[in-house]
């Protein structure tokens, strides 16, 4: 008996104790990745595992603990990272730091010089600072150089081989061929500013290039000045920089640019223009889809729950099945039914309606594949909610002369819709992001040729967010569309609220 | 008893971290990503590279469309050293600042002017040109034994002979967009941008409703309604497999299916209405270089030995049906094959704009073809419409 707890609770000491570890190790590899803030989190949740569940922490905590830990990791962060994209000008041409986009300019900018053939040279490492250094001759001396400094070599401090080949340098460790490809990328980023028109930057492992600047940046100034037109640049308030005729150089970089996505949504003829569209059909859509699957599951569950129906639990198995099947396959599956020239749908009826390439057919078809799936949940709650109903008030009903009619519309709708309505509030919200069927079925098509593209008929907010997010021909633009994703948010979760303060009133009633 | 196990398990805790964190990867690998179904020939092709450099190369099938997501990856340190993209995503990539110049590496004499100047965009050239893709006009030779007609009326009138003696269902296969239709687009007078001798000469002159096409509009109204081309009609060839269809316009791609489904074909340019023949896009897949790259040396040698080298031009085109970029590869295709057909039509196609604005075009030009395709408005009508969106949209 003994023997067994100890053996549990050594179970148990194990377990915590690989979690603490696979915690730490995560921490170490986001340190060596310079994630602070992910390495920082993953050390501080190991201390705290192992001060929870080791070293007897209390009952509470360690109920609470996971789930803190997990919120926060994959809802709370994410939410803030997404928010926080929101405020920045993230999109295509805007990925870079500032000093990245700025040594892009400056790298893109180097004229070869075709008349200087490549310069053989040594990879050395200085003694005093062990640094990479690119030893060469040039103009009749040597030199030692790397991106920071630029030295010329005393004759008298080298030494060469009978053949002249460089052997020795004072000062300086000659590297061991073998180890060259450890400092590639060292070597590959090294760019030796000999004068203000040479610079020299290893092509390989033994010749450098010679390139002529074509622009130089001053970070006293923050400005860029082209040599060639003496055009001077200067940042712009969107991450670029510009000059005065208007010209600007690419890349830019990520900076904040305030609320000005979300005024951007307003203000942006080509975002705002199918806004209203798509949201009036977010709403219709998502209110028809509850609705109509609700009332299908509705008179389903009634039918099937009188005593003169045969064979009923064949039928409700038949019923579930929508939701059994993994809606990405159904969905395709009902995509491939829909085609107009070759569709099951089409050849059965002997018609040629164009399903999902025009907007209202495309809309009717998105509507009958929602309350197919969505029916046989509504189906279960409603059954379950019908027979929850004791059978006494019904017949207290009988007894007082209700029609059927009455019966079902005051006293067994209400009992209903009491049960039910909190569910039919998250299906509405669940709809509203229904982002699966109108991405797989229609891919929001077909597109307003007023819009930029990115909205179509069938397009709800997410979807259309998500095109914004992820269009590969225009670009992307990952600040607007965070800033479209958190009004989804907001309007969402607003309805959400409002719909449960409805049923509370309408549970009042009762 | 307790400190014990403490002790224990912080010893064993310490040992595994630091066996963990050791050195992460060997020298000499490359990663390189290619589009996906193409990975085994890329893999194959550079082989013996690999193997006498002691070079691991990765080859993983990441590209599909567009630029690789490369845009996103690149910056955050998770690219390839190298990808391979389509060189009208040259524009998009080289303002988002992902690539590398290749000006030292590319030897420009062994690549078609054209090809190198798809991969070129300000001043630099960014991508090594691989192969050249285009479509072209299949005819069906079991339904027009004559063979592939060598004007525009032989094609419209075999066609709507066909189509009205039930025959076929539709003339020409096709989808309905810019990209297949820029043929009869050009021959009816439309152009993207404004050309000459195959270079792009202003990117503010955009001819989706120029006066020609203003005049000719009506013509795609009239081969629609004579169903020359019909939106139900646009699968990869699904009724010109079935002998459906005396025509279809394909692309190498489709040449698997075409020769699994049996069908007997011929491979040609598009007759132009004007005479001659009229241009389709071409696409070069060309490999560019990751900016932020930790093997950039490496991957230029790789660039140099082998992706310039004629074989690998030879052994990349031949698995994937497409047409090598380099001229010695080239010229080794035979002539009357399905990629010299594809091959000799590319040579008088005009390459594919690869300015960063060609995504608002591609979004406009072709909302104009859906509409018109769907019946909901006139092709000059919907062109119209677009010509003014594009135009407001570019600032011009």
């Amino acid at each position: 008996m003994i023997g067994k707890k100890r053996f549990k609770r050594n179970l148990q000491i194990l377990l915590v104790i690989s979690i603490t570890i696979l915690l730490a190790v995560a921490a170490l590899k986001f340190l060596q990745n310079g994630s602070w803030l992910f390495a920082s989190f993953a050390g501080i949740t190991a201390i705290l595992v192992a001060r929870t569940y080791w070293l007897g922490g209390s009952v509470h905590s360690k109920y609470l603990f996971p789930g803190v830990i997990l919120l926060i990791f994959f809802h709370i962060y994410p939410a803030i990272y997404s928010g926080q994209v929101a405020f920045t000008n993230d999109s295509n041409g805007h990925q870079l730091s500032k000093g990245q986009a700025i040594s892009a300019i400056l790298e893109d900018s180097l004229i070869p010089i075709e008349a200087q053939s490549p310069i053989n040279y040594v990879i050395t490492i200085g003694n005093s600072d062990g640094k990479v250094f690119a030893v060469f001759e040039y103009a009749g001396s040597y030199w030692a150089g790397n991106s920071q400094s630029f030295n010329k070599l005393n004759r008298d401090n080298l030494g060469f081989s009978p053949e002249g080949k460089l052997l020795a340098i004072k000062g300086y460790q000659i590297l061991d061929e073998s180890l060259q490809s450890d400092y590639s990328q060292e070597l590959q980023t090294l760019s030796i500013h000999v004068n203000s028109k040479l610079i020299l930057s290893p092509s390989d492992f033994e010749y450098l290039e010679a390139y002529q600047p074509g622009r130089i940046y001053s970070e006293k100034e923050d400005q860029i000045t082209d040599l060639t037109t003496k055009s001077l640049y200067s940042p712009n308030d969107n991450g670029q920089m510009v000059n005065s005729s208007g010209d600007i150089l690419y890349p830019g970089w990520k900076i904040n640019v305030g609320f000005r996505n979300f005024t951007s949504i307003i203000n942006n003829s080509e975002v705002r223009r199918p806004l209203l569209a798509v949201l009036l059909w977010t709403f219709i859509n998502a209110i028809l889809a509850v609705f109509l699957s609700f009332i299908m599951g509705l008179v389903l569950a009634l039918v099937f729950n009188l005593a003169e129906m045969k064979s009923k639990r064949i039928y409700r198995t038949v019923f579930i099945t929508p939701l059994a099947i993994p809606s990405v396959l159904s969905i395709l599956v009902w995509a491939g039914l829909f085609q107009t020239s070759n569709g099951v749908i089409n050849r059965l009826f002997h018609s040629d309606i164009p399903w999902l390439t025009d907007a209202y057919w495309a809309k009717l078809a998105i509507l009958l594949v929602e309350v197919w799936i969505s029916f046989p949940y509504m189906f279960l709650i409603t059954t379950g909610a019908i027979q929850a109903i004791s059978s006494e008030v019904i017949e207290a009903a009988d007894i007082d002369g209700a029609s059927n009619f009455q019966s079902f519309t005051q006293i067994k709708l209400p009992l209903v819709l009491r049960t039910v309505g909190p569910l039919l509030v998250a299906a509405g919200a669940m709809a509203l992001n229904n982002f699966g069927i109108i991405y797989l079925l229609t891919g929001g098509g077909p597109t307003f040729s007023n819009s930029n593209g990115n909205a179509g008929a069938t397009d709800i907010l997410i979807s259309y967010t998500y095109k914004l997010a992820f269009n590969s021909q225009e670009g992307n633009n990952y600040g607007l569309a965070s800033a479209l994703s958190i009004l989804n948010f907001v309007l969402i979760g607003f309805l959400s609220i409002y719909g449960l303060k409805r049923i509370k009133t309408m549970e009042g009633m009762n | 008893m307790k400190k014990q196990r403490l002790g224990v398990g912080l010893l064993s805790a310490a040992l595994l971290v630091f066996g963990s964190i050791a050195p992460a990867q060997a020298a000499g690998t490359l990663t390189i990503w290619v589009n996906s179904g193409e990975e085994a020939a890329y893999k194959a092709a550079s082989a013996d590279w690999a193997a006498t450099n002691g070079v691991t190369v990765n080859i993983l099938a990441k590209c599909g469309l567009g630029d690789c997501g490369l845009s996103k990856l690149g910056p955050a340190g998770t690219g390839p050293d190298l990808f391979v993209a389509t060189h009208d995503n040259t524009g998009t990539l080289v303002k988002s600042g992902v690539v590398t110049s290749l000006n030292n590496v590319i030897n420009r004499s062994a690549y078609p002017a054209a090809a190198v100047e798809g991969v070129s965009f300000n001043f630099g050239t960014w991508g090594i040109p691989i192969s050249i893709s285009n479509i072209a006009l299949a005819t069906n030779l079991e339904l027009v034994p004559a063979g592939a007609p060598k004007d525009w009326e032989t094609l419209e009138s075999t066609a709507t002979k066909l189509i009205s003696s039930g025959k076929a269902e539709v003339g020409i296969v096709t989808h309905l967009d810019g990209y297949f239709l820029q043929p009869f687009f050009e021959s009816i007078g439309g152009y993207v941008f404004s050309n000459k001798n195959g270079k792009y000469t202003s990117t503010k002159n955009v001819g989706l409703y120029s006066k020609d096409l203003a005049k000719n509009a009506s013509l795609m109204d009239k081969w629609l309604a004579e169903k020359l081309f019909d939106k139900a009609n646009t699968y990869d060839g699904s009724n010109f497999n079935n002998g459906k269809a005396p025509f279809a316009i394909v692309g190498p791609w489709s040449i698997a299916g075409l020769d699994k489904a049996g069908v007997k074909y011929e491979i040609s340019g598009v007759p132009s209405i004007k005479g001659g023949t009229a241009r389709a896009f071409s696409g070069v897949s060309a490999m560019y270089m990751n900016r932020f790259s930790k093997n950039k040396f490496l991957a230029k040698q790789f660039l140099t030995e082998v992706v310039q080298s004629k074989k690998f031009g030879s052994a990349i085109s031949a698995a994937n049906n497409t047409y090598p970029a380099n001229i010695d590869a080239a010229a080794s295709i035979d002539k009357k094959s399905v990629s010299g057909k594809f091959g000799a039509y590319g040579a008088l196609c005009l390459p594919m704009p690869n300015v960063a604005e060609m995504g608002s075009v591609w979004t406009y030009w072709n909302g104009a073809f859906a509409d018109w395709a769907s019946g909901k408005s006139k092709f000059g009508e919907a062109m119209k419409l677009a010509s003014k969106n594009l135009n407001s949209a570019l600032g011009n």
